[in-house]
């Protein structure tokens, strides 16, 4: 559940992009930040190992300004990928309101992307959430890599395997590039708005 | 507070766009990718060792017999062709070699043994990226390449002089069951750039020890591969009831670990450990490094 403070006028939103390890969520943070950091006057933390992976979460609040006379504040979270940081991943998503699912497109990371969903399912599920009723948004990422040559899995198989259930929307991608991946975000901006708000009315 | 909320998506909506509009380029187009894409990080220039890197980085990611063994092939293949360039076919033979000890060791190998592959992979890369590059400094390559090899063949030598730990009981904590840390250290970036190469005499290593590598002739023996199974997939199909399987073999088999209701002072608890454990490794991965630093200015 979103924080919102009447008193002072103040919405936070909890997104959190989840994926497989080195699926490039954290390539979505930092392409919104650095395109918009001087509007959204804010700073990304992120903490990352000597790999280069990360290593607890990144965070990149985004101030979107007065919404309806409240002050609305996005924070968007990643998870680390790998599967030892369980632990972390569950705490991140504590409070959350919205998950961009970012799967990997990479022809071999097929399980990889069905094992991480599962994960979010029942890691949502220990925070009373349910994956169907929570916004969600996927991004199929990396799409760019059939320029070169880089056998991807089908748009259709990854549909099949990930989201015939759930029927979110989804974006074809690519976060090194920055396609869709501002469209993807304020995809699940707008639903996690929407479903806030029809929880207040 | 909820006539307020009443129309709030699309004001969101029209704020974002606001937001983005001015500072996004002109979206670009799938259909227009072939013409508009760049280099990026994922694919290099070099088309020779395209496959190569790729291989690499797969392993890099998850370490599978059959990435080792497609690894060991190309490295074969490479050190063929270059056959005349010294540098190159050692730098070659110690990929091949640590391939090799990576598939006999599995989960047992030492976690820097994938960060030296990586280190040697990305010497032969800074070599076919130079076309001016002089013999001098591709010899300088390969002593900083051989220094980090040498490294860890010594830590694998005391590591095969350590008497065997008891078998500890299986954590609680499932994700820290049974994985090894990152592989977190790059030999070269603190190796000296000016020391002299060694001869190709001292690049010979004499007889190799059990679990030693070495990069001219690896002694370890082959294992009987098992075919389309990772190494951590291998581990956590052992029949243990507190470890679940995080890698499925099959479709119909269950791929999630199997959770339990956790409270958040608990869940606190353990993201803690992981921390203090990635802490522990990236101090491990600092001192390997200031060992090698130490030992190549007493070169």
């Amino acid at each position: 559940m979103a924080f919102i403070n009447v008193k002072e006028k103040l919405i936070q939103v909890k997104i959190v992009y989840y994926g497989p390890g080195r699926g490039g969520k954290t390539t979505n943070l930092e392409y919104i930040y650095s395109r918009y950091s001087s509007r959204a006057r804010t700073q990304m933390v992120s903490i990352k190992t000597h790999g280069d992976r990360t290593l607890f979460f990144d965070f990149l609040p985004f101030d979107m300004g007065k919404i309806a006379g409240y002050n609305t504040v996005i924070q968007l979270y990643t998870v680390p990928g790998q599967v030892k940081y369980e632990a972390t991943r569950r705490l991140v998503l504590k409070g959350v309101d919205g998950v961009v699912f970012v799967a990997d497109s990479l022809s071999d990371k097929e399980e990889d992307n069905v094992f991480s969903l599962n994960n979010l399912r029942e890691n949502l599920e220990l925070h009373n959430k349910d994956i169907k009723k929570i916004p969600l948004v996927f991004q199929y990422n990396k799409r760019d890599l059939a320029a070169l040559g880089i056998p991807l899995l089908p748009i259709a198989l990854l549909e099949s395997k990930l989201n015939s259930e759930l029927k979110a929307p989804y974006f074809e991608a690519s976060a090194l590039k920055g396609i869709n991946v501002v469209n993807t975000l304020k995809k699940i901006v707008v639903l996690t708005m929407d479903v806030l708000q029809k929880e207040l009315e | 507070m909820d006539k307020k909320m009443t129309g709030i998506s699309q004001e969101v909506e029209k704020r974002l766009d606001e937001i983005f509009s001015e500072a996004e380029p002109v979206e670009e187009l799938f259909d227009d990718i072939p013409e508009a894409i760049e280099e990026t990080d994922f694919i290099d220039d070099y088309s020779i060792l395209k496959q190569l890197k790729a291989i690499v980085l797969s392993i890099d990611w998850e370490i599978k017999d059959e990435y080792l063994m497609d690894l060991i092939n190309e490295a074969e293949r490479l050190k063929e062709e270059y056959k005349n360039e010294r540098p190159l076919v050692l730098m070659f033979q110690m990929l091949i070699s640590i391939a090799k000890y990576l598939q006999k060791k599995k989960t047992q190998a030492l976690p820097d043994s994938v960060t030296v592959l990586k280190s040697v992979f990305e010497g032969i890369e800074r070599i076919f990226a130079n076309e001016n590059i002089s013999e001098a400094e591709k010899e300088q390559e390969l002593s900083r390449q051989l220094a980090a090899f040498n490294a860890l063949k010594m830590a694998i030598q005391e590591q095969a002089k350590k008497p065997k730990k008891e078998e500890k009981e299986p954590e609680k904590i499932i994700e820290k069951a049974e994985f090894k840390e990152e592989p977190v250290v790059s030999p070269h970036e603190y190796a000296p750039l000016q020391y002299a190469a060694p001869s190709y005499e001292e690049t010979q290593v004499p007889a190799q020890k059990e679990g030693e590598i070495s990069p001219e002739e690896p002694e370890l023996k082959e294992e009987k591969l098992v075919p389309s199974q990772g190494f951590i997939s291998q581990e956590y199909s052992a029949p243990e009831p507190k470890v679940p399987k995080f890698y499925m073999e099959n479709e119909s088999e269950e791929v999630v670990p199997k959770t339990t209701p956790m409270e958040p002072h608990e869940a606190f608890f353990y993201a803690l450990e992981e921390i203090k454990e990635a802490i522990r490794s990236e101090f491990r991965a600092i001192r390997a490094e200031l060992k090698l630093w130490r030992e190549s200015q007493q070169r």
